[in-house]
């Protein structure tokens, strides 16, 4: 089966044609002078599309890696059994663009002396003992990324459904946007040399599909649509979570953090997000910048000036 | 007759009485109860005869089993691997557990030599047929009037190469639907099922499938009605397509629905028919108020407000009346391998059980203290069963590598086992080291002032694989209950203490070496969507 | 996750565990499944190391020292006696033997080296990275046709073609401010490129950029103090004693600066005597020391400049170090 509309030789030339401003060249040659200044304007925006990932009806089966896996065609980086509840991926990696966390939560004390309930209004009134929590978790596709920012190549872009795309014949793994990411995402191949990570399956939702991940997850746990529909799900179902007994629901990344944007990608999650290894506040590196660059300046006119006056 | 059942079969090859097996697309070595005592049984046949997508623990259970004793190389059982197609491969169908009859069709060449599991049969029968004319004995008289005549002659839709000698899955699907011997006709339903002869049925319950006009339903893929969450048009559920059985229990006995949200049918006093979303079970122009003449048999025998076809009075059976060795009520029994003696009744276990014999086979005593812990299995939701083909499969052998046994972390510190080290689980039948995964998931609760808790472990682990490990199903004891003879893997007594890497090793196996022709990317897949690198060979893409 | 550290000699694994950092340290071992406690992926650092290993710690060396060594011959030889303006052509031989190093080591740094042309597809204000290799392109460029020029001059004058000589000499001047612009881009990218980052440790430390600046001219001063006694001998070398004791200053006070910022990382990737130690050599071994060696003599001046290239090694070590997984 041929995508319909691509020769599928290679996919990034077809984007050439299509969007000179990025890509005016053939890849892998020199632009010429006029689009060294040029940062990247938003494409020609189709929609802005977004994951919304409730993980109070994950089940935690790992469809969604094993679909990503199966639909890039990435090779298995390790078997090798954790120990860590049934999460024997580890982490985020350049071969594991998606990764189901699971958090057991119960209490210190397994109370095995305790009386069991006595009647059904008891049975039915009992909490369970414990929980356990499950993530699903891959690149934010951040409205404002740091790793788009910091990309020396211009290979990472944002694609026209808004989410953030590593083209890997651009990318000459540097390794700034690992460096970069608060959430630990990209990761630099060391088989290829390339910096990659789960790629919004770019070219699915070219040909009208949704990501491998969204449908193959057998819950409607992973849902991805336009982002405002989005929302609006994401917070009827917290709505729906508060007022039924489960407080400690919230949302991750629907809205802005403080120090920074939101992310295309965000969360329903059932405790705080250091639980689930998020960064409770993640915080764009970019702030800073600015005051670095001065402050370096200032030293060495400071310092210029001090050597020059020895003489 | 005898009892044929399967433990008691595996049990008797163990005694040499068995000549050979047959196993299609099963792995007695791993899914048996005491599975030990299966790879004993299969190392005592003549012949064996498997065939399944991989090598399986049953078919190499000759040579690569690393629990077997020395004796393992006199082992004269001749082996024969017969290579199937994977369900994508061939045509047939899967029905499930919601009587849902599926067909699939053939999408995909099957690689090398793989043929599918109808492909096989269908040429051993033939086979057996040559046997039997040839042999003229009598007892062969059945195969020689066996009708065997199957042979596909149309091209497959798809454009794929058409394989030698390939079953008609559509001629076999008529036959198991039931067909009017003198016309050809397909039958509608067991209801038109004869006894003279006149009909033909492989399976009176599928009976129906096949519609009046010769087409099959299976087939069908119309389905999502926005109207209802049950929609008939999607494929075929037996009896008579029924989606919820019984579904005469959503309308009164005046045939009004009980519920408006959750109406299934209903009767239409004006039309004088049931109505609905459903599909009856009973004849649609049965009034409500019908009742049955004295001395009416069949359907005719049953009213207008007796929902369960199925009984003879067409009524709820709170227990069963007869047939069945076991009831009326059921009752708490504990299993036969118990850590706790049966508080609540004198009778500790199920009256009944059918325990093999055997000196393999031996069953603690309920309350033993040498097996003071319970211990169930499962299965993981990364593996399939007996995980013969999941565990080829490198990216589900990544989500789930290795063996493991959950247990308590009250237990794990009683046993002085950290979380990931090894441990020990001994029941009657075997020793095994596996890692333990503490977790409180499964708990550790206080009987009569004793400490016991509960182990767990999952059973899709073998010695063939990209992964290997040790048959969970060594420590399950052979024993069924009486009526269902159903093996009793799930519950049973154990010890556990720590174990040790080194015993670990000894009994590790050698992993199979994945195939350099799996190791390709699929076919098409875009080269976006391969981005590590474009290794793959592009003659590929164009297919 | 990658395999075990490579069994063959790694200096930096060989440092980082004399600095107290074991990358076999093994987190709590839990429970992770206590209501309250830390979950399993609490105890582990949220973000990817980007696997800077040996050569980047170096390529920071040498991109400092290079652009250090460029700023301070122009501004000795702007401000200073007559002497450094016949240094200048060394210096600035020197500076571009070391910035080609460096450039050598940058490319290796790259996980698909032969594609280090596409750093220059674009120039992106926002990537610390993308204006540091467009400084770098800009001042290596110049600095080549300067100190080309340079030698052609001298080796013109020689000949006896004074008037070329002087030509040549005055077209290398342009070049050479231009490259000394480059340098000053040079100089201020490296810190910000490890401190805007999520990196952990580093990213903390905003006084690394005015540190990676005192410590690049420091450095810079140490190589051209090499040169200047090889050469001239202590007429030259006098002068630049005074100039080594405020950049020793500048040096250890924005090191002190980063140590606030960075005290907590610190203490948890490395060990209180890992710690210790590399405050005594960036502080006594660093900083005191060659303050007094610089005072007897040409081969005290020397011994001073060498023990400050060597701190320098150190302490990109340490801080790159901060960064690694834990």
């Amino acid at each position: 089966m041929k995508c319909n509309s691509h020769d599928p030789k290679n996919i990034f030339d077809l984007q050439n044609r299509e969007y000179p401003e990025d890509n005016p060249e053939p890849n892998g040659k020199m632009d010429p002078l006029y689009a060294l200044f040029e940062r990247y304007p938003a494409r020609e925006a189709v929609q802005e599309m977004a994951f919304f990932t409730d993980t109070s009806i994950c089940i935690g089966c790992k469809s969604c890696e094993v679909a990503c896996k199966q639909w890039n065609q990435l090779p298995v980086q390790e078997i090798r059994w954790s120990g860590n509840s049934y999460d024997n991926t580890y982490n985020l990696s350049a071969l594991n663009w998606r990764h189901v966390k699971f958090v057991e939560r119960f209490p210190a004390q397994n109370e095995i002396d305790k009386p069991g309930p006595r009647t059904v209004l008891e049975i039915l009134a009992e909490r369970p003992e414990g929980r356990w929590l499950f993530l699903s978790d891959q690149c934010k596709h951040c409205r404002q990324a740091p790793c788009h920012e910091a990309c020396p190549t211009g290979a990472i872009m944002r694609n026209e459904y808004g989410g953030i795309y590593y083209q890997t014949d651009i990318c000459m793994g540097c390794n700034m946007c690992v460096a970069a990411c608060p959430f630990g995402v990209p990761e630099v191949s060391p088989k290829s040399g390339h910096s990659m990570k789960c790629m919004h399956c770019y070219d699915r939702l070219r040909d009208g599909l949704t990501p491998a991940c969204q449908l193959a997850c057998p819950t409607g746990a992973i849902d991805f649509g336009p982002r405002e529909e989005m929302l609006a799900k994401a917070r009827a179902r917290l709505a729906w979570l508060l007022d039924n007994g489960h407080p400690e629901a919230r949302l991750y990344g629907a809205t802005e953090f403080e120090a920074y944007s939101g992310l295309n990608s965000f969360y329903l999650l059932m405790d705080s997000p250091d639980v689930y290894g998020l960064p409770n506040e993640p915080v764009r590196p970019l702030v800073h910048m600015a005051g670095d660059y001065l402050r370096g300046i200032a030293v060495l006119v400071l310092c210029g000036c001090a050597i020059a006056a020895c003489f | 007759m005898g009892d044929e059942s399967f433990t008691i079969t595996i049990d008797r090859a163990a005694h040499g009485e068995v000549d050979g097996l047959l196993v299609f697309g099963q792995n007695i070595a791993v899914t048996n109860p005491n599975t030990g005592l299966s790879r004993e049984a299969i190392r005592k046949l003549e012949w064996l005869v498997v065939c399944d997508l991989f090598e399986t623990e049953t078919a190499s259970a000759w040579y690569a089993d690393p629990t077997a004793p020395d004796s393992i190389k006199d082992c004269q059982t001749e082996v024969f691997l017969l290579p199937s197609a994977t369900s994508l491969e061939c045509d047939g169908s899967v029905t499930n557990t919601e009587r849902l009859m599926q067909w699939h069709e053939r999408a995909k060449k099957s690689p090398g030599n793989c043929r599918s599991a109808g492909w096989w049969i269908y040429q051993l029968g033939k086979k057996f047929k040559e046997f039997a004319a040839a042999s003229g004995l009598e007892r062969d008289a059945g195969l020689r009037a066996l009708t065997w005549d199957y042979d596909l002659v149309s091209q497959n839709e798809a454009g794929l190469p058409p394989v030698a000698g390939d079953v008609d899955m559509d001629k076999v699907a008529l036959e198991m639907n039931g067909f009017h011997v003198a016309t050809g006709k397909p039958c509608s339903g067991s209801a038109n099922l004869a006894d003279d002869g006149s009909t033909a049925c492989g399976c009176r319950l599928l009976s129906g499938f096949i519609a009046d006009n010769g087409e099959n339903r299976m087939k069908n893929l119309q389905g999502g009605v926005v109207e209802h969450a049950l929609d008939p048009r999607y494929r075929y559920a037996w009896p008579m397509n029924s989606r919820i059985l019984y579904n005469r229990c959503s309308a009164d006995p005046e045939g009004r629905p009980w519920s408006e949200k959750k109406k299934l049918v209903w009767w239409d006093g004006i039309e004088e028919i049931w109505k609905g979303f459903d599909i009856p079970q009973f004849d649609r122009k049965k009034s409500p108020d019908y009742r049955p003449q004295p001395g009416a048999t069949g359907d005719a025998a049953l009213g207008g407000a007796d929902p369960f076809t199925v009984h003879s009075d067409g009524k709820a059976w709170i227990f069963v009346p007869y047939g069945l060795n076991d009831g009326p009520f059921p009752v708490h029994y504990e299993p036969v391998e118990s850590p706790c003696k049966n508080l609540l009744f004198s009778r500790q276990h199920t009256p009944g059980v059918i325990i093999i014999e055997d000196p393999k086979n031996p069953i603690a005593p309920s309350g033993s203290a040498e097996y003071p812990t319970a211990m169930t299995t499962y299965h993981m939701v990364e593996h399939w069963l007996s995980g013969s083909m999941t565990r080829h499969i490198p990216w589900l052998c990544a989500l789930q590598p290795e063996s493991f046994l959950e247990i308590s972390p009250e237990m794990a510190k009683a046993c002085g086992i950290a979380p990931g080290a090894w441990v020990s689980v001994k029941s009657a039948r075997a020793n095994l080291q596996m890692r333990a995964l503490v977790t409180p998931r499964l708990r550790t609760g206080k009987i009569m002032d004793r400490n016991i808790g509960i182990v767990g472990s999952f059973v899709n682990s073998g010695y063939k694989g990209v992964v290997c490990d040790p048959v969970t199903n060594d420590l399950s004891p052979a024993l069924m209950s009486p009526e269902g003879l159903i093996p009793a893997s799930k519950g049973f007594a154990v010890h556990i203490s720590a174990g040790s890497a080194a015993r670990a090793e000894k009994f590790r196996c050698k992993a199979v070496k994945y195939p350099e022709a799996m190791q390709k990317a699929v076919p098409a897949t875009p080269w976006a969507a391969q981005p590590e690198g474009r290794s793959y060979a592009r003659e590929e893409e164009n297919q | 996750m990658r395999s075990s550290d490579a069994k063959k000699f790694d200096p930096q694994n060989a440092l980082h565990k004399a600095m107290g950092y074991s990358p076999d340290k093994k987190a709590p071992a839990g429970p992770f499944w206590v209501e309250g406690e830390k979950s399993p992926y609490q105890v582990h650092d949220i973000t990817h190391f980007p696997d800077w290993r040996n050569i980047i710690v170096w390529d920071a060396y040498f991109n400092n020292m290079t652009a250090g060594l460029m700023i301070i011959s122009v501004i000795c030889w702007a401000f200073g006696p007559v002497v450094f303006s016949r240094l200048m052509p060394f210096a600035l031989t020197l500076a571009l033997i070391l910035v080609c190093v460096d450039f050598v080591l940058l490319i290796c740094d790259l996980g698909d080296s032969w594609r280090f042309s596409h750093s220059m597809r674009v120039l992106h204000f926002t990537s610390p990275l993308s204006v540091g290799v467009w400084g770098l392109a800009c001042y290596a460029t110049c600095l080549g046709i300067a100190v080309v020029l340079y030698w052609l001059g001298i080796a013109s004058n020689s000949a006896g073609m004074h008037g070329l000589s002087r030509l040549l000499v005055l077209v290398a001047r342009p070049f050479t401010v231009l490259s000394f612009i480059g340098a000053v881009v040079v100089i201020c990218y490296k810190g910000v490129v490890f401190s805007c980052t999520s990196q952990p440790g580093v990213k903390k430390a905003r006084w690394l950029s005015p540190f990676m600046v005192a410590d690049a001219l420091l450095l810079g001063l140490a190589s051209y103090t090499i040169l200047a006694v090889f050469i001239f001998g202590m007429r030259a070398g006098m002068w630049l004693i005074l100039p080594l004791y405020i950049l020793l200053v500048a040096r250890c006070v924005s090191f002190g600066l980063i140590w606030l910022d960075v005290r907590a990382r610190a203490r948890k990737i490395y060990s209180k005597a890992g710690n210790t130690i590399t405050m005594l050599v960036v502080l006594a071994f660093g900083g005191a020391v060659p303050a007094i060696c610089a005072l007897p003599g040409a081969w005290g001046l020397l011994l001073a400049a060498l023990l400050v290239l060597l701190c320098g090694i150190w302490e990109r070590y340490w801080l790159i170090g901060l960064a690694r997984h834990c």
